[in-house]
């Protein structure tokens, strides 16, 4: 009785200890605005940035600017954006993050179970299988980073939103309240145009369309199955519709003629998720939505959405956004845009 | 260290706009080297880094702040890009010789002549000078030293000889009428003046050597003195009488005078401690006001101008009567600063000025009649390489357009003078800046705690710099002038 309760005090140990490794290695994810790897060329933010200053209080944010003088960052707590100044001579040390790191974390259960098969040789190879997994792991988290020790401030500031320096046209109360409601991606095609019957796809997704994939990266994808016309529409999964400063959504810049008339049509269908379309100006600093139009849930049929509105003088583009505004999924196709004569 | 295959792969170039805006141009990208555009397809962000766009995007050159991209530039672009930004320009290795001494490489502006066969050593002007980047831009004007019948045509030939982008805005020629009897000169305080009778001085004397023969006369022979050795920013005084005034009523002192090359080298060498960060230093010229005012604040006013004194009525007291300021090392500037009322008929004037940073051709003192409004005339024709150039002259004649004069190139404008019975004297107002090239012979001497002291410590700098500067000053005349561009034969392509 004693060996079978010393024995089961083992497993729970190794067990904590394993997830505790695990909760260490993976608690170092970056936040959203910092790009995959595969998307550091197309990142339009800075990196991500930890300062610590001689009074020995951290901050962190993203990576505005960096002059002589001070280094600039867009801070978030709670869902609260601050943008904060700190002298360069105050900061003590620094780490900046420019991709998001490599997730080796899962090799730790999976060794260590793995270790179950080594019979009598566990003791052994366990201990030896969580240090080279947990050096691994960690060693993933540590990647996309530099510090104080390899780079300079003056170096560090490449990775800046604004490498040329801070915007004096730009205010810190704009970027707090635009914070990163659109991060997203974007592939181009010059012969898709609208691209409103998701026909055109690259790298599996549409094409023209910007995607705010919110922190679901599966959570917008073209499909081909049951489309309204053609052969693809696309797939709205919206399972993190909470995280409202976040999103999941699709947006699309249109020309358009000045003093005009306009009819956007669309097909939507869904059982449960809600969808609203905004019409905007993009020359608006704060994106707000000039019109909106909401879709209707009911038992997942294409329905025909349509709304009308005329550009002003002076306008030459219109933008399109359609976004999940509760938890659910929905499909969306045959978006037209119709200048009405 | 870091993993950056996948960066090589998906080629992009990012446009940082000094607004925040941000363009991403993919996978290819054209440069039209005569509009001096960057053309391709991508996305525009704001500084909220919301989109603005999806399009094809055509990108004037100079309104950016600095490129970004993981594309080795090759060609025609890397000459482009990297010479025409101020991001690069580190590897642009031309048929240029000037090793012997790097910072006495020519560096010019635009130079004018109003005699396409002139030497450069005789420029008629040359244009902003102290237009080192696209924010920087001004109207210069420059006595073009030419008079000219009315009712005629009159050339100017434009030359970029240098390796230099120049980026003119506007050329205009002010024509000041004069009679008989009169000249027209530019006042350093920014008016025209009609001058009558002029009187050189009777005596010159500098450090207790008599110099009068150099002032005496506007003939191409200048006084310049040697830098000090241990200090570049020392002063000294030179001290001139003027005798025999018939009219004391209303006097100027008018000076023709350039900068000698100290200037030149000192431009060149904070560009070679920027070294390979040359980009950071004109980003922050661009961007930051206060950069600059700190620049303006420190070295040059270390340098100073030529500040002029008169001796008062009691002849006890040295009145500071202004003073006189045109950046450039090869055109001679022609400038009067009105003094006032004399009394007597003699008058001393002292200068002080910088050891060895000016040369002086003449010093006069004149009577001014009056002031007066020059009449703006436009050029009516553009040539370039003997071909009539209507793009370059609608460049001209547009005020949202620059004509982009890249090394070698050389344009003759035309100007149509109106009716009047006398004469014209002929002043030249040029707009725009220029972008100077990065040379690989400076990239050596990167040292960013050199422009710490040039931007917090000018007066150490300059003492530090005297010993250097003295090394090559006396070989700096003809390594300068001999690294200038042949615009008949230099090619960059």
């Amino acid at each position: 009785m004693t060996q079978k309760v010393s024995a089961m005090t083992r497993v729970i140990r190794i067990a904590a200890l394993i997830i505790s490794l695990i909760i260490l290695v993976q608690c170092c994810s970056a936040p959203k605005y910092v790009p995959h790897k595969e998307n550091i060329t197309t990142s339009v933010y800075g990196a991500a940035i930890k300062i610590q200053n001689v009074e020995g209080t951290i901050f962190s944010g993203e990576l505005l600017s960096i002059d002589n003088e001070k280094v600039i960052i867009l801070t978030a707590n709670k869902g609260i954006y601050k943008v904060i100044e700190e002298n360069t001579t105050n900061i003590t040390s620094f780490t900046l993050r420019y991709a998001q790191p490599v997730k080796y974390g899962w090799s730790i259960p999976a060794y260590g179970l793995f270790c179950a098969t080594h019979g009598w040789f566990a003791p052994i190879t366990l201990p030896i299988n969580l240090i080279v997994t947990t050096s691994i792991a960690a060693g993933g988290s540590q990647s996309y980073t530099y510090d104080q020790k390899q780079i300079t401030l003056n170096e560090a500031k490449n990775f800046a939103r604004f490498p040329q320096g801070f915007p004096t046209n730009a205010s810190y109360e704009s970027i707090e309240k635009a914070n990163y409601r659109e991060i997203g991606t974007l592939v181009y095609s010059k012969d898709a145009g609208l691209n409103g019957g998701f026909e055109t796809i690259i790298d599996q997704s549409p094409a023209n369309w910007f995607v705010h994939n919110g922190t679901n990266n599966t959570g917008i994808l073209v499909v081909g199955y049951s489309p309204k016309a053609g052969n693809h529409c696309l797939r709205i999964n919206a399972q993190e519709a909470s995280n409202t400063d976040a999103p999941i959504a699709i947006t699309q810049i249109v020309n358009v003629n000045e003093s005009s008339k306009y009819r956007i049509g669309f097909y939507a269908k869904s059982t449960d998720l809600v969808l609203e379309f905004r019409l905007g100006d993009p020359s608006d600093i704060e994106g707000r939505a000039i019109k909106t139009l909401q879709t209707k849930p009911a038992n997942n049929e294409w329905i025909l959405y349509e709304i009308e509105f005329e550009t002003m003088a002076n306008q030459s583009t219109v933008r399109m956004e359609f976004a999940g505004l509760n938890r659910g999924i929905a499909y969306l196709d045959e978006i037209s845009l119709i200048e009405i004569k | 260290m870091h993993d950056s295959s996948s960066l090589s792969q998906n080629l992009f170039l990012k446009a940082h706009m000094q607004n925040g805006d941000l363009y991403v141009l993919h996978d290819s990208w054209k440069i039209d080297t005569l509009k001096q555009t960057i053309a391709g397809h991508g996305e525009k962000y704001n500084y909220n880094r919301r989109l603005l766009n999806t399009d094809e995007f055509t990108i004037p050159i100079d309104s950016v702040a600095i490129f970004e991209t993981n594309k080795k530039l090759e060609g025609t672009e890397e000459s482009r890009i990297k010479g025409l930004s101020v991001l690069a320009g580190l590897d642009v290795v031309f048929g240029v010789i000037c090793l012997t001494v790097p910072k006495a490489c020519f560096g010019s502006c635009p130079t004018f002549y109003t005699n396409p066969k002139d030497n450069f050593h005789d420029a008629n002007a040359e244009g902003f000078s102290n237009a080192v980047t696209p924010s920087l831009e001004y109207t210069d004007i420059d006595d073009l030293k030419h008079v000219q019948k009315s009712s005629s045509q009159f050339s100017l030939w434009m030359k970029n000889e240098a390796l230099e982008t120049h980026c003119v805005k506007d050329i205009t020629i002010l024509a000041v009428p004069t009679n008989a009897g009169e000249s027209a000169l530019q006042g350093a305080d920014g008016q025209f003046y009609i001058s009558g009778k002029k009187y050189p001085p009777a005596k010159a004397v500098v450090d207790g050597v008599e110099i009068t023969s150099k002032l005496r006369d506007d003939d191409r022979i200048e006084w310049r003195s040697e830098a000090d050795s241990t200090n570049l920013s020392a002063k000294q005084e030179v001290i001139i009488d003027f005798e025999n005034i018939v009219n004391t009523e209303n006097l100027g002192l008018s000076i023709t005078f350039r900068q000698s090359l100290l200037v030149t080298y000192l431009f060149y060498s904070v560009m070679g401690y920027a070294g390979d960060q040359v980009s950071d230093l004109f980003a922050a010229i661009e961007t930051k006001p206060q950069f600059m005012e700190r620049l303006n604040n420190g070295i040059k006013k270390e340098l100073g101008n030529i500040e002029v004194y008169y001796l008062n009525a009691e002849g006890k007291e040295w009145i500071h009567g202004g003073s006189f300021y045109e950046e450039g090392p090869i055109a001679r500037n022609k400038q009067v600063l009105a003094l006032g009322k004399f009394n007597g008929n003699t008058a001393k004037i002292k200068l002080v000025l910088t050891k060895g940073f000016w040369r002086i051709d003449d010093c006069q003192l004149v009577e001014l009649k009056s002031t007066t409004t020059p009449i703006s005339i436009k050029p009516t024709a553009v040539f370039k390489d003997g071909q009539v150039s209507v793009k370059a002259r609608n460049e001209l004649l547009n005020n949202k357009k620059h004509l982009i004069s890249m090394p070698g190139d050389e344009y003759e404008m035309v100007f149509e003078l109106p009716d009047y019975e006398g004469e014209f004297s002929l002043f030249l107002a040029s707009t725009g800046y220029y972008l100077e090239w990065m040379r690989e012979q400076w990239i050596k001497d990167q040292d960013w705690s050199k422009i710490f002291q040039v931007l917090y410590r000018p007066k150490h700098f300059l003492k530090q710099q005297a010993p250097f500067y003295k090394a090559h000053e006396a070989q700096m005349e003809s390594d300068f002038w001999n690294s200038k561009i042949d615009t008949k034969s230099f090619s960059y392509d």
